[in-house]
């Protein structure tokens, strides 16, 4: 799948992102609005976006004033399921948390990064994964756990893992500047672990 | 009706960059305190810039614009359009925002942690934007 345009899942087309933005928010929108959320399509092409899903009734315009106001209809029956594919990259992250939690071997740390986290993920990348483990870890456990990680978030998302493991003596033996290390403190969403652990750890190496 | 600005990529960009600043200073601050009390009001008041700027980032990126002026209401209002949680948060940080700026009574452990837990989900919520 596609992390950055979630709707593309079930339709590659502009309907998909002109409904992942009105899913997005609880708000009105007006036409140029929703372009400039979406700079790269063309005002015209969201006009008949927007004409047709207020024909399916998904949309609703208002005539207030000029220009027409739009919303998404939170009333019709395929606004759930809208609302729930627009919102893909919050339950991975949800599944990644609820999964960690649950292993005996528990992570120290452990981050969503790279293309995944920076909104720049496309369905031929990786999901990457940083997962930090105690010293002591049983490392077969560890991999066992890691493996079957990988398994899920290829089912859930179609797209392989990339999961980097490493000890918490190996986070603290690291260059301050690792850019490994360096991506996840400014672009990673934590999953398990105090969110500012890494950066912790690597102030401390400095 | 909410008071607001339009905002494109560079400014989401900047406050983008504020919201991580800040939030890096409450954690540094916090870290090498000898005692957290000893910079509760400092790192209350880090929190609630954090918060302000990953709320804006929020705003810009879902809904185009962010909140104007000092109404902290409006700024929970127009949040609240986007994520009711996060919301929670940011409007538990402004509350905190008088007391640790300008009172007199010194922000207590329980306020920290609060900032700190509320700072936190707001950040992560705009990096997931």
């Amino acid at each position: 799948m596609d992390l950055s345009r979630p709707l593309a899942v079930v339709t590659p087309t502009l309907d998909g992102d002109v409904l992942n933005v009105l899913a997005h928010a609880d708000a009105t929108f007006t036409a140029s609005r929703v372009h400039a959320l979406l700079p790269t399509r063309t005002k015209r092409g969201i006009d008949k976006v927007l004409a047709r899903l207020v024909a399916q009734g998904i949309v609703e315009q208002a005539h207030a004033g000029r220009p027409s106001l739009y919303r998404l209809n939170r009333d019709h029956l395929a606004c759930a399921a809208i609302i729930g594919l627009a919102h893909q990259k919050e339950a991975l992250v949800a599944n990644l948390r609820s999964v960690v939690a649950g292993w005996t071997a528990a992570p120290v740390f452990a981050a969503l990064f790279g293309s995944a986290a920076r909104g720049a993920h496309t369905t031929a990348s990786d999901i990457d994964v940083l997962l930090v483990h105690a010293d002591d870890v049983d490392e077969q456990l560890w991999r066992e756990q890691v493996d079957r990680l990988s398994a899920m978030v290829t089912r859930w998302t179609g797209n392989d893992l990339r999961a980097v493991s490493f000890s918490e003596s190996e986070v603290a033996a690291s260059a301050p500047d690792d850019s490994l290390f360096k991506d996840v403190v400014r672009d990673g969403v934590a999953f398990a672990g105090e969110p500012d652990w890494l950066a912790r750890s690597q102030r401390r190496g400095a | 009706m909410v008071r607001t600005r339009p905002c494109d990529s560079h400014v989401r960009a900047g406050r983008r960059t504020k919201a991580e600043q800040f939030a890096d200073a409450f954690n540094t601050v916090w870290e090498y305190a000898d005692e957290p009390g000893d910079v509760a009001d400092v790192c209350v008041t880090l929190a609630v810039h954090a918060g302000i700027a990953a709320s804006d980032v929020l705003t810009c990126a879902r809904l185009g614009v962010h909140a104007r002026g000092d109404n902290h209401g409006e700024a929970v209002a127009l949040l609240r359009q986007v994520d009711p949680a996060l919301a929670t948060h940011l409007a538990a940080l402004l509350e905190m925002k008088s007391k640790a700026g300008y009172g007199h009574a010194p922000a207590t452990a329980t306020d920290l942690k609060r900032a700190k837990r509320a700072m936190d989900a707001l950040v992560i919520g705009q990096r997931l934007v």
